[in-house]
């Protein structure tokens, strides 16, 4: 009898593939260890169910049923085995291996098609040699990776997750494998493969159909909410956000996380958000990895961040892992899309506010692609609510693009950029623009199957420029700039040692430059006024480790150090405060240093299968701080570095939670509590004036803080109805000498309770309804309350700090949408569907009528807001 | 104008122009603040000096932001101030809430203690009357078409901390206040400029010699009373306080033992 390739054949058999469900095409892809397909007569599919009996006897039946020959020496098959199996339409060959599992049996095929059992050597059974199983996981239509996909070992119960590229690296012990790959959305795709050497495994997942009587079946193993160690992590994909009815019909990323438990906003209608009682500056946003200082348009009413353009969104509220750093609160790190590998597809859309377009495709089929969206405004946001503003001219554009290009099976180009701007003109010879730009120029290197990295070089700008004065160059003319510029280089490293061990570790710089100021006169004379002009140098190493111990316990712990260098003038204050008097020189040359050090550390421990409880500490340090000189959202925000007289502010935050899933995962639910410590918190003096001082830092204070809550989330993921009920209740005080006494006082937008209700329901392929309900305890302001007459002035005499709570907050928006046969869609929605007169702002003016009489006047902004959209794709 | 203030007030402009507009687009509604929970706070206001007295204490009740009313005076209060020489006055109270001491004489260098104690509670300052400061020269310079500018020129003492208060009256009239602080001055001579005289224009200046803190509570109250002029209240004050009192107890104003200086000079 003559074997093919006998010993190869014994390490390296088949990889078979198919997809549990209907019989595809897929099942012709078993191959042997040279390449060769395995015939159809070893594939076709049995129903067979055996109970408690021989091993012979299991043979002969799965033969019998596959309709194929065996041979097999009687003396190398285990006896006294009895064997139980159950395989449901599924390849024969899969039943065979199914039984000979756990035996030092192997199996080979020959020329003639015969299937030979052979007994396996003791040094090829050597169980302790591991292989790596490694590939992309991409998405079938359009060939963009598949983020955060979970991949499930059925056999070890273990697994790993696809990193930021698709990219995923899974070492295990030799042997049969069922793995799986299951994403939200897509069908899950199952793999038996045979482990006998390294193997790379490219995968692709297919989307769900949006029928409506399909059901959509995620897998069991689907658990990585509840398996991995991360906390206080949501991610979020622009898909998933279509259905919740938006302020004018647009979908809005900021304002998604809103909903969300432990994110509140600011005002009405405002995109800021505030995680965990932190301030708007402690969030960590980042494009395609590049820091983004202004998130808003239009003062706050909409975020910088095109959802066409979007692919994924990750928030982390709680431990963060250590390569990111340098905010308090939260990390938001947003991706945007690849660009379809396959096919040219476009997206169109009109709404009230703006029209938007995003095109992509291959620039070489599956190997290069590009993609680029943009948006623009047509109507001025204020000119609908207030015909009057004729002299206000106000827009604001976004365009955002990528190219990617793969060099070969391992290394890969990224190039992003985005460019955003608001473009205001009060009068004829009055403009103020601000905006982002940012650049992200990505490699992917993989140095074998087990060692990914990623370089990426990053550019990032905020800037705002005013011009007062005639158009022409030869004008006389007044041009105010601010700007914050950062380049950053960063190399991140994965190392996926074995299902037990993962580690990542890089370093990053970033050097930043501010200009809070400059004024140029042009005239007769060309004047330049330079405000505050410093540079930072930001250097950070970081290493972590996740380590699966005694099955159950998953511990991942590392570290972040930061070395954070600024240089330039200092601000040298108070003599100023004499007007008119003769200004000192007020800059000096400064540079102060501070290393700073900070563990970080996350433990998980598996209860059962489908629920978890976890653990978490970590510090962060924050190195620069945005100050705002009324809300946060307008072009006047400025970026400071610490400096020496400004120490980086520090958070200490531990947190707990359990989480659950139900149901095969149709319900998944959290819970999760926390305490912040924060020192060297900043704050802005009593009396504080950010307009008239430019000397920013005479202005600020320093003390400390603390917040805690709980939070608890279910989510419904699949059904007719999806949604999810997010509820925190919280609090979050600061303490500083130099305010209120002493005494701690509640931070601005510290919110006691926070409740979001979010409800999409799909009546048909066609139709779908949504409605969410959000309540949360009214904003902190501070408020004059009482007057009395000292030094022959009336004086008003004011609350603590933050000691008035506005009224709370409630809305209702309802949504409606209609997908044509076109593959268009309407969208319509009415935000603030009860009309609820919600406070933007509190302002005091005396009364028309009565004189020495003063009135609190609350303004609200939106009452209710129909609105309609219609978006197409092509 | 300087530099500085042509950018602050740029900003301050726009921020307001932006707000305007933006609050035009919203509906209003004039709303009632509860105050019910915040406390009626008591606020005394008590000067001692150099001059020859009667030294008055005031002593009211501070009022609902939202109403009317004028002053809640205070009555029946007992007052008393002391130094640390062993001397010590119980106050009349001349007119409601007015506080009135007799032969009670203020010297620079002794520290002052308060005590009133009005409907069961007792609140307490101290105050030490510091060295006055003087003007090193008064002078002024020609600007442009018969206007003046004023010099006041201060000689920093390099070893004691300075905070004072210089009022400015122009024939006759309550002009201008200026603040000043030698924190930054380290022994130089310090010129305080006031613009806007004409020639042969009467000047006098009152020189009022404070302690630190207390220059503090002025240096807030001015603060408060820049912010106060604008409609937008709550956005543009960032962060509205009290000015910090130097009586315990909670109780609003100040108690300053002070000097003053009076200086006469006509603009040439």
């Amino acid at each position: 009898m003559k074997l093919f390739s006998t010993k190869t054949g014994l390490k390296l058999l088949i990889l078979l593939i198919i997809s549990a469900g209907v019989l595809t095409a897929q099942d012709s892809s078993f191959t042997d260890a040279n390449g060769k397909q395995i015939p159809k007569e070893f594939l076709k599919r049995i129903t067979l169910e055996l109970k408690d009996v021989s091993f012979t006897d299991a043979l002969h039946k799965i033969a019998a049923a596959g309709e194929f020959f065996i041979n097999f020496n009687e003396n190398i098959i285990p006896s006294s085995r009895k064997i139980s199996i159950n395989i449901k339409n599924k390849p024969s060959i899969i039943a065979l291996i199914e039984i000979l599992r756990g035996t030092s049996i192997d199996f080979v095929i020959t020329k003639s098609n015969q299937l030979v059992l052979l007994k396996i050597s003791s040094s090829q059974l050597n169980r302790n040699k591991e292989y790596t199983i490694s590939g992309y996981l991409t998405e079938a239509s359009s060939g963009e990776a598949i983020i955060g996909t979970n991949i499930f070992i059925y056999e070890l119960g273990t697994g790993g997750t696809t990193n930021a590229y698709g990219f995923y690296s899974i070492t295990v012990p030799q042997g049969y494998y069922t793995i799986k790959f299951s994403y939200i959305g897509y069908h899950t795709e199952e793999y038996f493969v045979s482990l006998f050497k390294n193997l790379n495994l490219n995968v692709e997942l297919k989307k769900e159909s949006i029928e409506v009587d399909t059901v959509v079946v995620i897998s069991e193993f689907e658990k990585d909410f509840v398996q991995s160690t991360q906390m206080g992590t949501i991610s979020l994909n622009p898909v998933s956000m279509s259905s919740i009815p938006y302020l004018l019909g647009e979908k809005d990323i900021l304002k998604t996380l809103h909903l969300l438990p432990g994110v509140t906003f600011g005002r009405e209608g405002d995109a800021g958000y505030y995680v965990r009682g932190g301030e708007f500056d402690q969030n960590l946003t980042l494009l395609d990895e590049a820091p983004i200082y202004s998130t808003f348009h239009s003062f706050g009413f909409f975020s910088v961040f095109n959802p066409d353009a979007i692919k994924n969104i990750t928030l982390i509220k709680g431990a963060s892992p250590p390569k990111y750093g340098g905010r308090l609160s939260s990390v938001l790190d947003i991706q945007m899309n690849e660009g379809n590998m396959k096919e040219f597809e476009g997206v169109a859309g009109f709404g009230i506010i703006f029209s938007r377009f995003a095109l992509q495709g291959p620039l070489i089929e599956d190997k290069s692609s590009y993609f680029i969206s943009g948006r623009r405004t047509y109507l001025d946001i204020f000119k609908i609510f207030n015909p009057g503003a004729e002299n206000f001219d106000f827009y604001f554009y976004d365009l955002n693009a990528k190219i990617n290009y793969k060099l070969s099976n391992t290394d890969r180009l990224y190039l992003s950029g985005y460019f955003g701007s608001d473009v205001m003109g009060i009068t004829e010879d009055f403009q103020m623009s601000w905006g982002n730009t940012t650049g992200t120029l990505r490699w992917n290197h993989l140095f074998n199957d087990k060692l990914f990295l990623n370089s990426s070089l990053i550019y990032s700008r905020f800037k705002h420029e005013t011009v007062i004065g005639g158009e022409n160059a030869n004008d006389d003319n007044v041009s105010i700039l601010s700007k914050i510029n950062d380049i950053t280089l960063k190399e991140d490293f994965e190392y996926f040692m074995n299902t037990q061990n993962t580690f990542n570790f890089g370093m990053n710089y970033i050097y930043h430059s501010f200009l809070p100021g400059q004024v140029s006169i042009k005239g007769d004379n060309i004047y330049n006024f330079i405000i505050g002009k410093r540079t930072a140098d930001e250097a950070s190493l970081y290493a972590s480790h996740e380590l699966t111990f005694f099955d159950k316990f998953k511990i991942d712990y590392g570290f972040r150090a930061t070395l954070f260098s600024v240089t330039g003038e200092a601000d040298k204050f108070s003599i100023s405060d004499i007007e008119d008097s003769p200004i000192l020189d007020l800059h000096e040359n400064e540079k102060a240093d501070y290393f700073r050090y900070e563990p970080r550390i996350t433990l998980s421990y598996q209860l059962n299968k489908s629920s978890s409880v976890k653990a978490g500490y970590s510090v962060n340090h924050q190195y620069l701080h945005m100050l705002s000189n009324a809300i946060s959202g307008t072009p006047f925000d400025v970026w400071q570095p610490s400096s020496g007289r400004v120490k980086p502010q520090r958070s200490d935050q531990t947190s707990l939670g359990y989480f659950k899933n139900f149901e095969g995962g149709e319900y998944e639910i959290s819970t999760e509590i926390y305490y912040k410590d924060l020192s060297d918190i900043i704050d802005l003096r009593d009396g504080a004036d950010l307009f008239l001082k430019n000397y920013f830092e005479s202005e600020l204070v320093f003390g400390k803080g603390w917040a805690y809550g709980i939070e608890f989330y279910l989510k419904k993921n699949f059904g007719n109805l999806t949604g999810w009920i997010g509820y925190s209740i919280s609090k979050s005080e600061r303490k500083i000498d130099e305010i209120n006494n002493g005494k701690p006082y509640p931070s601005k937008y510290d919110r006691t309770h926070d409740l979001s209700i979010v409800t999409n329901y799909n009546l048909s392929s066609r139709w779908g309804l949504s409605a969410n309900w959000v309540y949360s305890s009214g904003y902190n302001i501070t408020l004059p309350y009482g007057k009395y007459n000292v030094d022959d002035k009336a004086v008003e005499v004011f609350t603590d700090r933050n000691g008035y709570r506005l009224p709370a907050y409630h809305r209702l928006d309802l949504g409606v949408s209609y997908t044509n046969s076109l593959g268009g869609t309407w969208n319509f929605s009415l935000y603030n569907a009860y009309a609820r007169e919600n406070t933007y702002m509190i302002s005091i003016k005396n009364s028309d009528t009565e004189r020495n009489r003063k009135e609190a006047i609350a303004y609200s902004f939106f009452s209710i807001v129909p609105s309609i959209s219609y978006t197409l794709k092509f | 104008m300087s530099f500085n203030s042509l950018y602050g007030n740029f900003f301050r402009k726009t921020m307001i122009l932006i707000i305007t507009v933006v609050l035009s687009s919203c509906s209003e509604d004039i709303i009632d603040i509860d105050l019910a929970s915040f406390e009626k706070s008591i606020v005394i206001e008590g000067i001692i000096s150099n001059q020859q007295g009667p030294y008055t204490v005031r002593i009211s009740r501070i009022d609902n932001y939202f109403s009317d009313d004028i002053s809640h005076t205070v009555s029946d209060a007992t007052v008393i101030i002391s130094d640390n020489e062993g001397n010590s006055e119980s106050l009349t109270e001349t007119e409601p809430g007015n506080y009135v001491t007799s032969s009670f004489r203020g010297v620079p260098g002794r520290t002052y203690l308060l005590t009133v104690i009005s409907e069961g509670k007792e609140y307490r300052a101290s105050s030490k009357m510091p060295l006055p400061i003087e003007f090193s020269s008064i002078n002024s310079e020609y600007v442009i078409q018969n206007n003046y500018n004023l010099l006041l020129y201060i000689k920093d003492r390099k070893e004691i901390e300075e905070f004072g208060r210089i009022k400015i009256f122009k024939n006759g009239g309550y002009k201008n206040e200026k603040m000043f602080q030698d924190q930054y001055s380290e022994g130089d001579v310090v010129l305080i400029k006031e613009k806007n005289f004409s020639r042969f224009d009467q000047v006098t200046i009152e020189l009022i010699t404070l302690e630190k803190n207390i220059y503090r509570y002025f240096e807030d109250l001015k603060d408060i009373e820049e912010n106060k002029n604008s409609d937008a209240i709550e956005i543009i004050k960032l962060a509205s306080g009290n000015p910090k009192s130097n009586i315990t107890n909670n109780a609003l104003g100040y108690f300053s033992a002070q000097t003053y200086k009076q200086y006469s000079y006509v603009i040439k």
